[in-house]
C-alpha cells in the first residue's frame, strides 16, 4: 500500500514537472523566434538607413556636399561614426584625410569616446575596433584604460585597436600589462608588438631580466626581439641563453641570436652545434643553415652522424642550403652504410629543391652544369631513390636512360 | 503480472526523468559555458588573424576509403579554405575504387622518396605523392588497415604541431579552422584537443566545396538526424566541455595536439568508435600525469557530413556507434567510477553508459509492458500517458532547446519555414525514429557480445544530392 503510494505520488510530480519545463521550454522557444524576428526586422530597417548615410558621405567624398551641410542634416551620431570609420578603413590617400578631417569637425571622436566608457562591454568592443580602423595616433590615449578593463574581450580589442594605430608611445603601456594578463593577450601583445618596429626595443629590455615574466611570457617576448633582430639585443639575449635553466627560454633566446646573424652571435650558435643537449645542437644546426654561412659546412657534417634524428636532419636540411659545398657534402654521405642517414638526405635534397633544379640543369646546354646534376641525379640512382624521378621519365629522356643504365647494373 | 508491466513502465519513464533532467543541468552549464566563451572570444576578425600571424599551422589529415565519388570536391574545398599555413595529407587507405587514380590524375600527383618517422606503428605505407600543383597537398598510399590506422600514418608524416582530423565527405566551413584553433591559442598549454560542429551536408547546396545555400535535406530520416544531431552538439556536448568532461570529439572534425596523441600512440587500430577511444585515451594519460588539461568544444564552427539517408546505411552506423561505445568504455573499464580519474571517472564514464547503453534495454521492455498492458487491459491509461509525456515529451523539449541553442550560438537568421519543419520533426522523431534508434542501440550490444565487428561502408551520394530547390 506504501509501495503504490509512493509510485503514484512520484508519478504525480515528475508528471507535473514535466508538462511545466515542457510549457515554459515551448513559450521560451515561441517568444525567442519572436524577438528573433523582430529584431530581424529593425535590423533590416537600419541597414536601410545606413545605405541612406554611406550616399551622402559618398557625396561628400565626391565634393557635392560639403561640411557645413553634413553638419546641417540632422544625422544620427551613432550610425554615421560606424559608417565614416568604415569608409576610413578601406579608402587611402587625400580622401581618408578628407574624411579623418570630417570625423573630428563633427565631433564623432566623442561618440566613440563615450562607446569606450560604456557599461556594456560589446559598445567597449567596438569603441575599441572602431578607434582601431581609423588609426589616428592623436586618439591612441583613449585607448590605454581599455587595457586594464575586466572583461577580457575588451583588452583583446584594445590591444588589437593599439596595433592598428602603431603609435610608439603606447608601447610602455602596451607592455605593462604582460606580468598580469592572461596569456592569450600576451599572445596577442607579441603579435602585435614588432610591427611597432625596432624602437621599442628599449621598453622591451627590462622585461627581458629574469623573474619578472612567466616562462612562455618571456618566451613570446624574444620572439618579438627575435622578429625584428635587433643588433644590441645579442649581449641581454646571450646573458638569457646562458643563464636560463629553461630548455624552451634557452631555445627561443638561441633562435633570436641566430636572427641577428652578426659576428658574436655566430660565435655564439657555432658553441651551440657543440652543446650537450641535443634539443640545443638540433636548433642550432637549423641556425646555421638560415644563416647560410657558407664556411660552416665543416662544423655540420659532424652533425650528420650524431645520435639524435632530428639534429641530423636539420644539419642535413641545413647543408643544403649552402649551396654546391653542403649539397656535395650530403652526397658524398650517401656513401655511408646507416640507411636511415641516406633516406634522411634524399629527402633534404628533394625537399629543399636541389633535386628539382638537378632535373632542369640536366637538359642545360652548359656542360658544366649538366654534369654537376649528372651527378646529383646519378647518386640518387645508385642508392636507389628513383620514386621522385620515376615523375620525369617521360618528361626528361635524359633521366630515363640514366634509371634504366641502373637497371641494367642491377641485372 | 500487472505489476511487472506496472513496474517496467514507471522505472524506465523514472529513470528518463532523471536522465533527461541531467541533460538539462548539462543545458544550463552549456548556457553559460556560451556566454563565457563568447564574453572571452577575441575580436579579431580573419583579416587581422593573418596581418597578425596569429594562428599556428595545422596538418589537416583526410582518411580516405572508397571514396571517388566525394573525394576531388573534398580535396578542393580544403584546399581552398583561409588559413594562413597548412598542410593537407590525404591517406588513401587501400581503397579499391578509383580514388587514388583521381587524386592522381586531377592533383597531378608525383611519387616522392619521402621518409618519416614512424612515431606510430602502421600498416606499410606504399608510397608518399606530392602535388605539382598545390604544395600543400601530400597523398599517402598505404595498405588497407582501417580509419584509425589511415589517420595515424597521417599523423606520422605530418609536420605541424597540431592536426586536424576530417572524414572524406566532411566540408569545412570557409573560417572554420581559424575557430577551432581559437581554443590552443586562449590557452596552449593546456589544450590538447578541440571538436567543432558537424551538420548535414545532404540538402545544402555546394559548389567547389563551398557551401553556398544551407537548405533542410528532402529526406525525412536526414532531417530526424539533425535534430538528433543538434541535441548532441548544442546541448551535450558543450555542456560536458565546459566541465571538462567531453569524451568524444567527432571523427568528422577535430583537432589534436600532435605531441599529446603520440604520446597515446594514437588512434587504436581496427577500432570502431576510434574517435571516442582517442579522446578517453587522453583523458587516462593525462589524468595520470596529473596534470592540468583541456578536451573542449568550439560551437560556433561548423563542418558538413554527409549523413545516411538509407536505413541500412543508418543501421550500419548506428550499430557501429553503439558497439565503439561499448568498446571504449569497456576498454577502459577501470575508469568506471573510478575517483582516481576525477569528474571522467565519477562522472562522464557512467553517465555515457547509463544514458546509451541501458536506456534502449528499459525503452524497449516497457514497449513490450505496454502492447501487453493493453492487449490484456492490465495497464491503466493513465500510465500510458505518463511514460509518453516523461519521455518523449521532456524529449521534445530539449530538442526545441537545442533548435534555439543552435541558431543562437551560429547567429543563423533561419527561415520561418525551418524552424516549422524543425518544430514538427522533434515531434514525429519520437513516432518510428525513436524506436529505430532503440533497435539499432540493441543490435549494438549484442554484436559486441558476439563480437562482431565490423565497420561497414557508407554509401556515398555526393555533394549536391538530394536537397531542396
Amino acid at each position: 500500500m506504501v509501495e503504490q503510494f509512493i509510485i503514484e505520488q512520484l508519478k504525480e510530480y515528475t508528471f507535473r514537472i514535466t508538462i511545466y519545463l515542457f510549457l515554459s521550454i515551448f513559450s521560451i522557444f515561441i517568444l525567442s523566434l519572436i524577438i528573433h524576428y523582430i529584431r530581424k526586422a529593425i535590423s533590416k530597417l537600419k541597414s536601410k538607413k545606413a545605405q541612406r548615410y554611406y550616399s551622402i558621405i559618398y557625396d561628400f567624398i565626391l565634393d557635392k556636399i560639403r561640411l557645413k551641410e553634413l553638419q546641417k542634416k540632422k544625422l544620427k551620431k551613432t550610425i554615421l561614426t560606424d559608417v565614416f570609420v568604415k569608409i576610413i578603413s578601406i579608402i587611402v590617400g587625400e580622401k581618408q584625410l578628407k574624411l579623418k578631417n570630417a570625423v573630428k569637425e563633427l565631433e564623432l571622436i566623442e561618440v566613440i569616446e563615450k562607446g569606450l566608457h560604456s557599461i556594456l562591454p560589446s559598445k567597449r568592443v567596438k569603441a575599441c575596433y572602431l578607434l582601431g580602423l581609423l588609426g589616428m595616433k592623436e586618439h591612441s590615449r583613449l585607448l590605454i584604460p581599455a587595457l586594464r578593463d575586466y572583461n577580457p574581450r575588451v583588452i583583446s580589442s584594445a590591444i588589437i585597436a593599439l596595433g592598428e594605430i602603431r603609435d610608439i608611445n603606447t608601447v610602455p603601456e602596451i607592455i605593462s600589462i604582460l606580468p598580469f594578463c592572461l596569456e592569450a593577450h600576451a599572445w596577442l601583445i607579441s603579435a602585435v608588438l614588432p610591427f611597432f618596429g625596432p624602437d621599442i626595443y628599449e621598453f622591451i629590455k627590462p622585461y627581458l631580466k629574469a623573474n619578472i615574466l612567466h616562462e612562455r611570457k618571456l618566451i613570446l617576448l624574444i620572439k618579438v626581439v627575435s622578429n625584428l633582430r635587433i643588433a644590441h639585443s645579442i649581449r641581454d639575449l646571450e646573458n638569457i641563453y646562458l643563464n636560463t635553466e629553461s630548455l624552451d627560454v634557452k631555445i627561443a633566446a638561441l633562435n633570436a641570436i641566430g636572427k641577428i646573424n652578426d659576428v658574436i652571435s655566430i660565435k655564439i650558435v657555432f658553441n651551440a652545434l657543440n652543446d650537450k643537449t641535443w634539443e640545443i645542437r638540433a636548433v642550432a644546426a637549423n641556425i646555421v643553415g638560415s644563416m647560410s654561412l657558407k664556411g660552416a659546412s665543416s662544423r655540420l657534417i659532424p652533425l650528420l652522424n650524431d645520435k639524435s634524428w632530428y639534429v641530423r636532419r636539420n644539419a642535413a636540411n641545413a647543408l643544403a642550403k649552402m649551396g654546391k659545398l653542403g649539397i656535395y657534402t650530403l652526397l658524398n654521405y650517401m656513401n655511408q652504410k646507416d640507411k636511415f642517414a641516406r633516406d634522411m638526405i634524399a629527402q633534404t635534397l628533394e625537399e629543399t629543391g636541389v633535386v628539382d633544379k638537378a632535373l632542369v640543369d640536366i637538359q642545360s646546354e652548359d656542360p658544366k652544369i649538366k654534369k654537376d646534376a649528372e651527378y646529383i641525379i646519378k647518386m640518387l640512382i645508385q642508392h636507389g631513390y628513383v620514386k621522385y624521378l620515376e615523375n620525369y621519365k617521360n618528361q626528361i629522356p635524359h633521366v630515363d636512360e640514366l634509371i634504366e643504365k641502373k637497371e641494367k647494373i642491377r641485372i | 503480472m500487472i505489476h511487472i508491466a506496472l513496474y517496467a513502465v514507471i522505472i524506465t519513464a523514472l529513470f528518463f526523468f532523471v536522465l533527461n533532467t541531467i541533460y538539462l543541468f548539462i543545458l544550463a552549464i552549456a548556457i553559460f559555458s556560451i556566454n563565457k566563451k563568447k564574453r572571452l572570444q577575441f575580436p579579431f576578425d580573419t583579416q587581422q588573424a593573418f596581418r597578425y600571424r596569429l594562428l599556428p599551422p595545422v596538418t589537416i589529415i583526410l582518411p580516405a576509403y572508397n571514396e571517388e565519388k566525394t573525394i576531388v570536391q573534398s580535396v578542393r574545398s580544403l584546399l581552398s579554405i583561409r588559413y594562413p599555413e597548412y598542410e593537407l595529407i590525404v591517406v588513401n587507405d587501400g581503397s579499391k575504387d578509383k580514388t587514388l587514380e583521381l587524386l592522381k590524375k586531377v592533383f597531378n600527383l608525383k611519387k616522392t622518396d619521402y621518409v618519416f618517422r614512424k612515431s606510430i606503428e602502421t600498416e606499410e605505407v606504399r608510397d608518399i605523392y606530392i602535388s605539382d600543383s598545390f604544395k600543400s597537398l601530400i597523398v599517402i598510399d598505404k595498405k588497407n588497415g582501417g580509419k584509425a590506422d589511415a589517420l595515424n600514418s597521417g599523423i606520422n608524416v605530418s609536420k605541424y604541431p597540431y592536426f586536424c582530423a576530417i572524414d572524406a565527405d566532411t566540408v569545412l566551413g570557409e573560417d572554420a579552422l581559424v575557430k577551432l584553433i581559437h581554443p590552443f591559442i586562449d590557452d596552449p598549454e593546456r589544450t590538447i584537443a578541440v571538436g567543432g560542429v558537424v551538420k548535414a551536408a545532404n540538402g545544402c547546396q555546394f559548389h567547389h566545396g563551398r557551401l553556398l545555400d544551407e537548405s533542410l535535406p528532402r529526406n525525412l530520416l536526414v532531417l530526424l538526424q539533425m535534430i538528433e544531431y543538434a541535441r548532441s552538439f548544442f546541448m551535450g556536448r558543450i555542456g560536458l566541455a565546459a566541465i571538462n568532461s567531453l569524451l568524444i570529439i567527432s571523427g568528422a572534425f577535430g583537432l589534436f595536439k600532435k605531441d599529446e596523441v603520440i604520446k597515446v600512440k594514437g588512434y587504436k587500430k581496427r577500432s570502431l568508435g576510434e574517435d571516442m577511444m582517442l579522446v578517453m585515451k587522453l583523458h587516462k594519460h593525462k589524468r595520470k600525469e596529473k596534470k592540468k588539461y583541456r578536451i573542449t568544444f568550439v560551437p560556433d564552427t561548423v563542418s558538413w557530413t554527409e549523413m545516411p539517408s538509407k536505413l541500412r546505411i543508418l543501421k550500419k552506423q548506428r550499430v557501429r556507434w553503439q558497439m565503439g561505445l561499448l568498446e571504449s568504455i569497456f576498454d577502459n573499464i577501470d575508469m568506471f567510477f573510478n575517483p582516481k580519474y576525477g569528474i571522467i571517472g565519477i562522472f562522464s564514464v557512467p553517465f555515457y553508459f547509463f544514458s546509451e547503453v541501458i536506456p534502449p534495454f528499459l525503452e524497449l521492455l516497457s514497449y513490450i509492458a505496454i502492447i501487453f498492458g493493453l492487449v490484456y487491459r492490465l495497464l491503466p491509461i493513465s500510465y500510458i500517458y505518463y511514460f509518453i509525456t516523461v519521455t518523449w515529451i521532456y524529449s521534445i523539449a530539449n530538442s526545441l532547446i537545442a533548435i534555439l541553442l543552435e541558431h543562437y550560438i551560429l547567429s543563423s537568421s533561419p527561415r520561418f519555414k525551418h524552424i516549422a519543419i524543425k518544430f514538427i520533426s522533434s515531434f514525429i522523431e519520437n513516432f518510428f525514429y525513436r524506436q529505430l534508434n532503440i533497435f539499432y542501440k540493441i543490435v549494438g550490444v549484442f554484436k559486441y557480445i558476439a563480437k562482431k565487428r565490423e565497420w561497414g561502408e557508407m554509401e556515398r551520394q555526393g555533394f549536391n544530392k538530394g536537397s531542396k530547390k
